[in-house]
């Protein structure tokens, strides 16, 4: 049985959610692009289905496209031996701004982690995930860090906890590099 | 001394001499230069024969070597580790890393401190990446030197 025969069966158990199925890399692969709001549905139900169960979430990683932050589910079923990748693209309201999604630890729950991880990097606050204060506090960032750093909006820091970052000044001339500090 | 007091020259001069004869050292242990400091600990180079011994309790060491970047969340404990170790105390920037920051800070990393003088006051660079053993007993010695008030590679004009 083949990844693609899944489609028909989610678009049974979700109506509406597939959006979009293209290939994934070069090994024949697939890629399903699904809607935000129904990403909890739709794990549940791939995690559910006898011929995939898809149980192993193997990780979670975001980007940034244009103004769309893309997150990919990278999925595998230990029994079947099938690879699945979710996909999900979320718009926020700005570009430095945190925007909202859904958590799918109770499908998954090796997401935790990833989930925490992209919370600080990305600012995406994810709903439903357990760990106390994930939707406002700091987890690989110290407390305190102002913006989400792998934003293409972000700027770096002039400095923190009253470190500078910056090289101490005074040269004029370009080092070996051609760049002057 | 009119007022009863008494001069220590001698006596510091000893003292200096212990003290930079017996450089109990911790160390952060972050990086490829940690790698290095055990290069120095084997029987090759032998660091023990300066007097140098790793302590893993920073309330028994004088020198603290601050190996590897230092990021933003780790500034708070190396402070924490510099103010445990009793005075007087000595601390060597070893390698890029943590004397400038090194290929991270402060143009490609937002979470890297440059430079580890911004955190603790140092005594003593290494520089090299990472730096070898050589270099690392050169800095020593270079310490030990300055802790007893001698120049050694360095002549005043």
């Amino acid at each position: 049985m083949d990844t693609s025969d899944l489609i028909p069966r989610l678009e049974e158990a979700v109506p509406g959610a597939v959006l979009e199925v293209r290939p994934f890399g070069r090994g024949g692969e697939i890629s399903v692009w699904v809607e935000a709001k129904s990403i909890q549905k739709v794990a549940q139900a791939i995690r559910k289905d006898v011929d995939f169960s898809f149980d192993w979430l193997e990780n979670l990683s975001v980007m940034e496209v244009d103004k769309a932050l893309v997150l990919t589910y990278f999925l595998r079923s230990q029994e079947k031996g099938h690879t699945l990748y979710l996909r999900v693209s979320i718009v926020p309201d700005s570009p430095e701004a945190p925007v909202e999604m859904l958590s799918v630890v109770k499908t998954w729950p090796m997401a935790k982690l990833p989930e925490l991880e992209a919370s600080d990097l990305f600012g995406i606050r994810f709903v439903g995930n357990p760990v106390p204060g994930s939707s406002s506090g700091r987890f690989i960032l110290p407390r305190g860090w102002v913006g989400y750093p792998l934003r293409k909006s972000y700027v770096f820091p002039t400095e923190f906890l009253n470190i500078p970052h910056t090289r101490p000044t005074g040269h004029t001339e370009p080092d070996d590099y051609g760049v002057v500090t | 001394m009119k007022s009863g007091g008494f001069h220590l020259s001698t006596i510091d001069k000893v003292l200096s001499w212990a003290r930079s004869s017996s450089l109990w050292y911790v160390t952060t242990g972050g990086g490829c230069c940690a790698d290095e400091i055990l290069a120095a600990m084997g029987p090759r180079y032998d660091l023990e024969r300066f007097g140098c011994v790793q302590q893993i309790d920073p309330r028994q060491a004088d020198l603290l070597i601050v190996t590897g970047l230092i990021s933003y969340k780790a500034a708070t404990h190396l402070r924490a580790l510099y103010d445990q170790m009793p005075a007087p105390k000595y601390v060597m920037c070893l390698g890029s890393c943590a004397t400038g920051g090194g290929p991270f800070a402060p143009e490609f990393s937002y979470g890297v401190v440059p430079g580890a003088d911004r955190i603790v006051p140092v005594d003593i660079y290494v520089p090299g990446c990472p730096a070898r053993p050589e270099a690392i007993m050169n800095g020593l010695i270079t310490l030990q030197e300055k802790i007893r008030g001698h120049q050694r590679s360095h002549p005043q004009a």
